[in-house]
């Protein structure tokens, strides 16, 4: 019995390791994922955007040059889109999307939004400031 | 009573199962005694998850909780399901406490939560008697992107 429980916990084990190898080459390869400082944001690109992996590049570059909003953005975020914000309802307010903002954080959530089509420089700067956006939420609430 | 490794694993298994089920056909807030059901419809099988919904509903306790009050007093059945709001709207068919939302977890949090307050908005006209006004709607929804989403630059 003490066998079996041993080649089980084994197999286990192994199991276990060969998942976490297959998910953070996963993670690695699609999203942005680092072990020191530990940081794993999803990244979701606009399809057919001229530059592309520019949040991935945004991130790694934060990272160089930024550390302490690279590590704002990885305590605040778990996922950062590309995709247009907007803060009116264009039933009331026309040209909803006539102000283009750069990028959007939603209170309450892990997410940042990025407007498509943006250099991975600007979207450096705009995850910065946004990581400040979160961070202020958050602390306004202790 | 033998545990072997087996029994444990097998229960541990077990239990993640049926917390994922649960939480498919149900948002709670332990915190704050928050329970809505969430009723698998069409926009269900797009995708097995209702997270976009979960956290429009987050967005709203954090970024106006008198809103998520409101909700989750109200409010006991979302259906993800595509209706009269068209695709990422939301519908109120008439019945008190019961909500349609046409959503994937892909898009823009922010105006979920919009939605789910708009809808709210339509929920308390019915129970106050008061007469459909899409107009007083719009302008609460407006209300919560403004509260909710931070924009860069201002």
């Amino acid at each position: 019995m003490r066998n079996f429980n041993m080649d089980f916990l084994k197999f286990i084990s192994i199991i276990t390791i060969a998942v976490a190898v297959l998910y953070i080459g996963y993670r690695a390869s699609y999203d942005h994922f680092a072990i020191f400082p530990y940081c794993s944001i999803s990244i979701r690109e606009h399809f057919g955007d001229a530059d592309k992996n520019s949040i991935g590049k945004a991130l790694s570059l934060l990272r160089k040059s930024n550390t302490e909003s690279y590590r704002l953005a990885c305590k605040y975020f778990d996922k950062i889109e590309e995709k247009r914000c907007f803060n009116a309802d264009g039933h009331i307010y026309e040209n909803v999307f006539s102000k283009i903002h750069k990028g959007c954080y939603v209170k309450g959530t892990k997410r940042a939004y990025l407007l498509p089509g943006e250099t991975a420089e600007q979207n450096a700067k705009t995850l910065s400031a946004l990581s400040q956006f979160a961070r202020d939420f958050w602390h306004s609430r202790q | 009573m033998n545990i072997t490794g087996k029994k444990i694993v097998k229960l541990i298994v077990a239990v993640s199962v049926g917390v994922w089920i649960f939480s498919y056909f149900v948002y709670y807030d332990f915190e704050t005694s928050c329970f809505i059901k969430l009723k698998p419809g069409l926009m269900s099988f797009v995708e097995f998850n209702h997270s976009n919904i979960k956290e429009g509903l987050q967005a709203l306790k954090y970024g106006t909780p008198d809103v998520y009050a409101g909700v989750c007093s109200n409010i006991d059945t979302i259906e993800s399901d595509y209706g009269c709001g068209g695709w990422q709207g939301g519908c109120h068919y008439g019945e008190e406490g019961r909500i349609t939302l046409s959503t994937t977890h892909s898009e823009f949090v922010g105006w979920t939560a919009a939605i789910i307050g708009h809808e709210y908005c339509h929920d308390l006209q019915l129970r106050e008697g008061r007469s459909f006004s899409e107009e007083e709607c719009y302008s609460f929804d407006s209300q919560i992107l403004q509260t909710i989403v931070g924009v860069y630059p201002n």
